[in-house]
């Protein structure tokens, strides 16, 4: 397994290499980041040098989700419609592996942009001679967990629908739809005056709060980490919000992988 | 070697979910060393069964044994198979050298990097191994596909139209690369068209219509001499008797057929008018004969 395991790694890292639209993405995203980051290093007080890094880290964390979840559907998608997904399950590569090996080149190319993110910071510490900041290394690290939710995500729904549809589905349909919703019917359960309307706002809030908790979250343990993305400070004590996402992220990515290998093994190759 | 039994595979296609019978009943045994070929008009489902055999396709009814185990894709059964699609379904944003060896990186048993550069230069493919396959003529990326199937010593191989896009001298290479893999033994299973092609390589055929086989059968059987007619060439006479059925004519030769039980008359014929004779056999039918006999006749 590990042969074809890594032979199916190579060949989607040409793939990313070789792909026009993803190199349009990556450069629209570095255009982005270069117009709004790159002047205000050369026009700042020393008081906004730390901004600066925030502002980067926070960016560029955007970026690396879109990029990497966009690695996810664009490798799905063109494999599947291609058609040259066949080629692969015809020799003696399972559609495990296959998923497996998706996931981990989309890994790879997750880490490696948040260890150049970690990288470029570390050397703008330095340069500026502010004291290093450990929360930097664990936004690094959560971010690498945070795009493996949203790969694992968009590369399920794109086996069952178009990419569109799929993206636009993690758009809208996601834990703070579900949020809003809860606080809407919240409101309407306060003011009912019928009990029947009690009920019934009783029973939608219910459900809305089930799907609440169902629907994976893109950021979890959001609030509790909110100290280290604002201050950049790391305590040894929050490690323990790194365990549980990572805990967390294992689930969700182990769930959506048995989701796509069960939806991938329904689908008529043809 | 394979075993179909009663397959139906269903389709369902647009809006109001209409349901096609792409396979329906479909049963079929393919031997050990066979070179087996389907074949059948369009939409006989022919790549239906093809992609059934690889189980690329879930029967909706009935049951597919490859070397008696289900086919489930990726499975350790496709280190004995081989496969090369119709249309080129390759990953096309590799280069040609790097395509062949990454279907081969996917075998379980590894493969030297010197029998990648064999079969690459088997196929004349050597010049343009670095050439992506998208900027590949349809030709070659068949002949890199193909290029595949002599990675791994195969026991069993499904081409899907394997000659379609390809140059006749490729076509004449392919054909002895067939016919040298199955002395070792491989078994062939060949979709295809052209039904001269089939002929001159299987031993075994099967015609397909509406999902179902209509006749399975070995080439050898199918062709066999029509002993009810005559296959005949003699001098354009001065009038053709009503017996002999023209089918050419051309530089002073009359091509025709005649009933077997009117050879003494035809022979009369010839003798009284001092004709020459150049050819007269018992008709062998061809395939495309064979073939259209089947289909007309419904099965």
């Amino acid at each position: 397994m590990a042969k074809q395991l890594w032979a199916n790694i190579r060949t989607n890292l040409k793939f990313y290499r070789r792909n026009k639209l993803l190199l349009l993405i990556g450069l629209f995203f570095l255009f982005i980041w270069g117009v709004s980051a790159v002047p205000a290093l050369f026009y700042i007080s020393n008081r906004q040098k730390f901004q600066i890094i925030q502002m980067i880290l926070e960016q560029s964390g955007w970026f690396i989700n879109f990029f990497v979840a966009a690695l996810g559907v664009l490798t799905v998608f063109h494999h599947l419609s291609s058609r040259s997904y066949k080629m692969v399950v015809t020799k003696p590569c399972t559609p495990e592996t296959w998923l497996l090996a998706n996931f981990l080149s989309a890994m790879l190319m997750s880490a490696f942009l948040n260890l150049a993110v970690l990288v470029l910071s570390a050397v703008l510490f330095a340069v500026w001679a502010i004291p290093f900041q450990w929360g930097v290394a664990y936004i690094a690290l959560d971010g690498i967990l945070r795009s493996a939710i949203l790969f694992s995500i968009l590369s399920y729904l794109t086996i069952l629908v178009h990419p569109f549809i799929a993206v636009l589905a993690v758009l809208v349909i996601n834990e703070y739809m579900f949020y809003q919703l809860i606080v809407l019917v919240s409101a309407g359960l306060k003011n009912a005056t019928l009990w029947s309307r009690k009920v019934f706002f009783g029973v939608v809030k219910y459900g809305f709060y089930v799907l609440y908790l169902l629907v994976p979250t893109l950021f979890p343990l959001a609030l509790k980490t909110q100290k280290i993305y604002s201050g950049l400070k790391m305590r040894p004590s929050d490690l323990k919000y790194f365990g549980t996402t990572f805990a967390y992220t294992l689930v969700i990515c182990a769930l959506l992988y048995f989701l796509s290998d069960y939806s991938l093994k329904k689908k008529r190759l043809i | 070697m394979i075993e179909a039994r009663e397959v139906s595979v269903l389709f369902k296609r647009g809006f109001l979910k209409r349901v096609i019978r792409a396979l329906d009943g479909f049963s079929l045994h393919i031997q050990k060393g066979d070179v087996f070929g389907l074949v059948g008009p369009n939409g006989a489902g022919k790549s239906t069964a093809m992609y059934t055999f690889l189980g690329l396709i879930k029967p909706d009814r009935g049951e597919v044994r490859l070397f008696g185990e289900r086919p489930d894709p990726g499975s350790r059964l496709y280190n004995r198979i081989a496969y090369v699609p119709e249309d080129p379904h390759y990953h096309l944003y590799l280069t040609v050298e790097e395509a062949v060896g990454y279907y081969a990186a996917l075998y379980n048993d590894p493969v030297p990097k010197s029998r990648i550069q064999g079969a690459i230069a088997r196929m004349g493919l050597s010049e343009f191994k670095d050439l992506r396959l998208s900027k590949c003529s349809k030709g070659m990326k068949q002949k890199a596909g193909l290029a595949t199937c002599l990675l791994s010593d195969p026991e069993l191989v499904f081409l899907d139209e394997p000659t379609r896009g390809l140059d006749p001298v490729t076509v004449r290479d392919f054909r002895d690369i067939i016919l040298e893999m199955n002395k070792k033994g491989t078994t062939f299973v060949i979709n295809s068209h052209v039904l001269s092609e089939v002929e001159m390589i299987c031993n075994r055929v099967a015609i397909m219509d509406r999902g179902r086989v209509v006749v399975q059968d070995e080439m050898a059987h199918l062709l066999t001499y029509d002993l009810e007619n005559y296959s005949v060439e003699l001098d354009v006479p001065d009038s053709v008797p009503p017996f002999l059925r023209e089918t050419k004519r051309e530089e002073g030769r009359l091509r025709g057929e005649i009933p077997a039980k009117s050879l003494h008359e035809f022979l009369g014929f010839v003798e009284g008018r001092n004709l020459k004779l150049y050819e007269c056999s018992l008709k062998k039918a061809t395939l495309e004969e064979a073939f259209f006999k089947t289909i007309q006749k419904g099965g």
